[in-house]
This record gives structure tokens, C-alpha cells and sequence, in this order.
């Protein structure tokens, strides 16, 4: 039961409309962490049943407890403990919570999915919190003990930097889907998906800057992303449909895109 | 110059002993102790050692250097304000408190700040609270340069940011620096976000300085700055008794776990490790 996609239909908010998810192993929401992803979030955690839902936070665990008291807890929420907890992430029992590494009391948070059945694990957008030199083991561990113990795990993403791992990808920003995958293609079309896989900060010399559209508040009306899209502002007519419409769905190459620059384009008007 | 002399903090940092001259970077993760050198240098921690800037003892004077010769923005931006201030009144209160009298003169001051680094002035009339993460990173950068500090230190740019929001505060400091004359003092765990902020760079493991160099991002000879710049790290610092880093180092030896290594000068670039014994 643990391993089936979960899904659910029209997931909607204050700042999120009408969301179709379906989560599947490793399934990522993609965007900058706005009111939106907390949406889906609050949704969910209304709809799973406590007892099969875990969430790893986006702000590490700071509680003057020891780590045997915090696993005690985990217990009476949620269940017995399965036996290869200790070992396979190794926590030292006896130490105090406050005194750990970040990268420790990632793994005291992640020890949650071994006390009873787990179903989900939703893991919030903690890499902008997180060391950069731990994101990949981090990501990389969740990734092991879910396929271990078989269920399932929605990521929040703010780049597209750990895509590569994902079954299903959903790119949404300003409360609405704006491009989904369910293929580890890598290839992604809308003007935001591009603008996050640009963002990415690499080595360069002092004083070197990197070219790249400050991007705000989204667009209440038309396409979220029109204020900042290139594609948009190359094309007087284009943008002013952008501003109005939000675009219909096009199919390019097996992602599904919602972006009139694709829309007119197919249409060769 | 700001120099600094064994400074010490007990269990997290081991005699940082460094001369500041020009736009340095402190490479290390959070445990490594960047975050004592600022609470020592701001006097909010208890160290031992000394401090000085341009021979003027930081420890003994300190109060009156903050702001206008040394000033900082912290990982958790929120410490620098008052959360029952609006924005406007915390620009107010620090330019009043040291000696301009003119409110009108600091607001526009702290606007001409704000857009260099992008930010809109609206800002001014919220509350730290209500800003969103990048606004309240930049608005932090604008309160501690807006008396145009000697020194401006900056821990962890990218806490609490997504990556476009980092490449957006690093562009935006580096036109601050083309505004304002100040020297930067980098803490970070990204060799990217160092690499175009300043040219000189410390690697810092456990409260102990492994490396140091103008090339260390490049050409990178301790083992720690290498497995940082891989992330190749293990989960856990462990300290070492000789070199420090010697239970984590794949390259560790009987030797390195009992002799200590000296901080070896080789020709510019400085080196602990005793694979360098020359």
C-alpha cells in the first residue's frame, strides 16, 4: 500500500488554484518557496491521515532534548520503531539535539519514516537553509530510505539543481502549474523552468556577475511569470496575451507546457 | 589594516591569528568557527587574543568602531533589527545615534543605498517582519553599509535564499563595492559565492585555518579545501589530535593523527598539512 502514487485533485488556496497532483516515488514541486507551496503543504497535511505522513521542515530541529527523548516521541506519534534505525543512520542516542551538526539533525528529522507506516514524506525546502557542501548526501540519503522503505516523497525545490532525481516534476509559481514532466528528460520548456535552470551560481572571478532577470512578485492575472519573461517581452502581440490569458496546455515533447509563445507558435500565427 | 592576533574562543576557535588588507573570503562550514570570528570581533562572545584596526584595540574601543569603521550583516539577518521598528526608523536611529542630525538626509541616503542594491523604498515604511527573505537580505546590506564601513563582514549570503536570490545579492554587492569603498569579510560555506565577491581566501576547519591563498579555489592543496570544493565531505567534523582534520582525511596517516602541522609558506599560499613539510 505504502509504494501506490498518491493523488489528489484540485488542490486549491488563497494563492493556489486548482492543482492536479499525482505523487509518485520521487515526485518535486519546483519554484521559489511562496505562499503557494505552503498551500500544498497545509493541504496535504489536512488530508493524509498523521499517521502515515511525515515532513521534514525547512528550519533544522532546535529543542534542548536529547535524541533518544526526540526518537521517543517519534514513537508515541507514530509507531514502533522498524530495528535498522540506529544503524543505518547512525545517531548517537545520548547527545543533546542543540548540540549536533546541521547535518545530524537533518538525519534526526529524516529518523521519523522508521516509526510506523509511512506513506509520504513531504520534504520542504530546506536546501536554502542547508550547508552547500551536505545538500547532495542529504538528498541522496532521503533518496536511499525511501527506496528502502518504500514510500513515497514530494520534494520543494527551488532550482532545478537536483531535477535529475525526480519521476515527476510539477514547475509552479504564482499558484499555478506552468510546466509538468513525468520524464527524467531534463528538458524543460516554459521561460521559467529556463530561468531556473539558469540559476545556478557557479565559480567566477571577483567583481564577475551573472547575468540573470531579477524575478518578483508574481502577476495576478495572464501568466504569472509575464513581468519578467524574455519571450514575452521580444513580442509586443505576444505579451499582451500573456498579460490577459492565462495559456492553454501544449504538449512538447512529452511535457505538458502552459506558455502562449508555444501555443502561437504551433498555430503559425 | 584589521589584524588579527591568536584570537581564541574556547573550544570552537584556535588562535586566528590574520592580517586583513583587501577583500577576503572565510571558507568553511558552519561548525568551522566563522561565526565566533564575528561574535568575537563585534564583542559578543568572550575571546582571548586581540584585535586591532589600524592599531586601535577592537576589544577596548569596539563600541566606537561598530558601524561606521566595522559592521556586519549576520546569517540570520532579523538580529540586526528591532522587530517593533519599521524600517525607515532603524536608518534613522543608527545615523542619528552617530552624529547626523538631518532625518530627511539619512532617508535619502538609505533610498540612494537601496537602489543601488535593487530594492524598492517602499520598503522603508514596513516592518523587518513583513519583508520577503531577499528583500530583508538586502535591506540588512544596506543598514550596515549606510555609514560606509572600512570593513563590511557578511555571513552566509545564500541562509534562508534560493539560488536565483543569491545570484541576485552577489550582483547587487558587487555594485555596492562599485559604489562604496569598503572591504569586504566574506564568511561562507560556497566557493562560488567567495569567488566573485574577493580575492583572498581562508579555509577554516574546527576553529583552526588549514589554508590560506589568493588561488585556493583554483588550485586547492589541503585535503579539507579539496573535499569542501568536491563535497566530498563525511556528515560528521570529527577533530583530530595531530592535524586537525586528520580522522576525516583520506590521505591520513599515524603521523598526521599525532604530530601537529604547521601553517607552511609556500611561496604566497599558506598550508597546514603535513604532506607539505617543506
Amino acid at each position: 500500500m505504502s509504494g501506490l502514487p498518491l493523488v489528489v485533485h484540485n488542490v486549491s488556496g488563497k494563492h493556489l488554484q486548482n492543482l492536479d497532483l499525482e505523487i509518485d516515488k520521487i515526485t518535486c514541486i519546483i519554484g521559489s518557496f511562496e505562499k503557494d507551496k505552503e498551500e500544498i503543504v497545509d493541504y496535504l497535511s489536512k488530508v493524509i491521515p498523521k499517521k502515515h505522513l511525515r515532513i521534514i521542515p525547512r528550519y533544522r530541529i532546535n529543542i534542548p532534548l536529547s535524541v533518544e527523548e526526540v526518537l521517543k516521541l517519534y514513537e508515541k506519534n507514530f509507531g514502533r520503531e522498524t530495528s535498522i534505525l540506529t544503524d543505518f543512520l547512525n545517531l548517537d542516542k545520548t547527545a543533546k539535539v542543540n548540540e549536533l551538526s546541521e547535518f545530524e539533525k537533518f538525519k534526526l528529522e529524516l529518523a521519523q519514516v522508521f516509526f510506523g507506516t509511512t506513506k509520504l514524506l513531504i520534504v520542504e525546502n530546506f536546501l536554502d537553509t542547508f550547508e552547500e557542501q551536505m545538500k547532495d548526501v542529504a538528498i541522496k540519503l532521503i533518496v536511499k530510505v525511501a527506496n528502502l522503505l518504500r514510500f513515497n516523497t514530494l520534494f520543494f525545490f527551488s532550482s532545478m539543481e537536483f531535477q535529475n532525481i525526480c519521476e515527476k516534476t510539477y514547475v509552479i509559481y504564482g499558484g499555478k502549474l506552468l510546466e509538468y514532466t513525468s520524464h527524467k528528460n531534463n528538458e524543460f520548456y516554459h521561460p521559467y523552468s529556463q530561468f531556473l535552470k539558469e540559476s545556478i551560481l557557479t565559480l567566477g572571478k571577483k567583481g564577475e556577475k551573472i547575468n540573470l532577470e531579477v524575478v518578483g512578485e508574481p502577476a495576478l492575472r495572464g501568466c504569472p511569470f509575464h513581468d519578467y519573461c524574455k519571450l514575452a517581452k521580444s513580442d509586443r502581440k505576444l505579451f499582451r496575451i500573456c498579460v490577459t490569458d492565462f495559456p492553454p496546455k501544449v504538449i512538447i515533447n512529452n511535457n505538458e507546457v502552459y506558455c502562449w509563445y508555444y501555443e502561437l507558435g504551433m498555430k503559425s500565427l | 589594516m584589521l589584524k588579527y592576533e591568536c584570537v581564541t574562543v574556547k573550544g570552537k576557535l584556535n588562535c586566528f591569528t590574520l592580517d586583513i588588507t583587501r577583500d577576503t573570503g572565510i571558507l568553511g562550514q558552519r561548525d568551522s568557527g566563522k561565526e565566533e570570528i564575528i561574535n568575537a570581533t563585534f564583542k559578543l562572545t568572550k575571546a582571548d587574543g586581540k584585535i586591532f584596526l589600524d592599531e586601535i584595540d577592537v576589544f577596548e574601543k569596539g563600541e566606537e568602531l561598530f558601524w561606521t569603521k566595522l559592521s556586519v550583516v549576520f546569517y540570520d539577518t532579523m538580529k540586526l533589527f528591532n522587530p517593533i521598528y519599521d524600517v525607515a526608523s532603524h536608518f534613522i536611529e543608527i545615523g542619528i545615534s552617530h552624529g547626523l542630525e538631518n532625518e530627511e538626509l539619512i532617508i535619502e541616503s538609505a533610498k540612494e543605498i537601496l537602489k543601488i542594491l535593487g530594492v524598492k523604498d517602499d520598503v522603508l515604511t514596513y516592518y523587518p517582519y513583513q519583508l520577503r527573505p531577499l528583500e530583508l537580505k538586502k535591506v540588512g546590506i544596506a543598514l550596515a553599509s549606510f555609514l560606509e564601513p572600512e570593513y563590511l563582514f557578511i555571513d552566509d549570503i545564500e541562509y534562508n535564499l534560493s539560488e536565483a536570490e543569491i545570484i541576485n545579492v552577489v550582483n547587487s554587492i558587487i555594485d555596492l563595492k562599485d559604489t562604496f569603498n569598503m572591504k569586504l569579510i566574506v564568511f561562507d560555506n560556497d566557493p562560488a559565492v567567495l569567488s566573485r565577491l574577493v580575492d583572498y581566501f581562508i579555509t577554516l576547519y574546527k576553529g583552526e585555518i588549514v589554508e590560506e591563498g589568493s588561488d585556493i579555489l583554483e588550485y586547492p592543496l589541503h585535503p579539507y579545501t579539496i573535499d569542501l570544493l568536491n563535497k566530498s565531505l563525511k556528515g560528521k567534523n570529527l577533530v583530530g589530535k595531530g592535524c586537525v582534520y586528520s580522522l576525516n582525511c583520506r590521505y591520513s596517516s599515524y603521523k598526521c593523527r599525532t604530530v601537529t602541522p604547521r601553517l607552511v609558506d609556500l611561496g604566497g599560499r599558506k598550508v597546514k598539512c603535513l604532506g607539505f613539510p617543506w
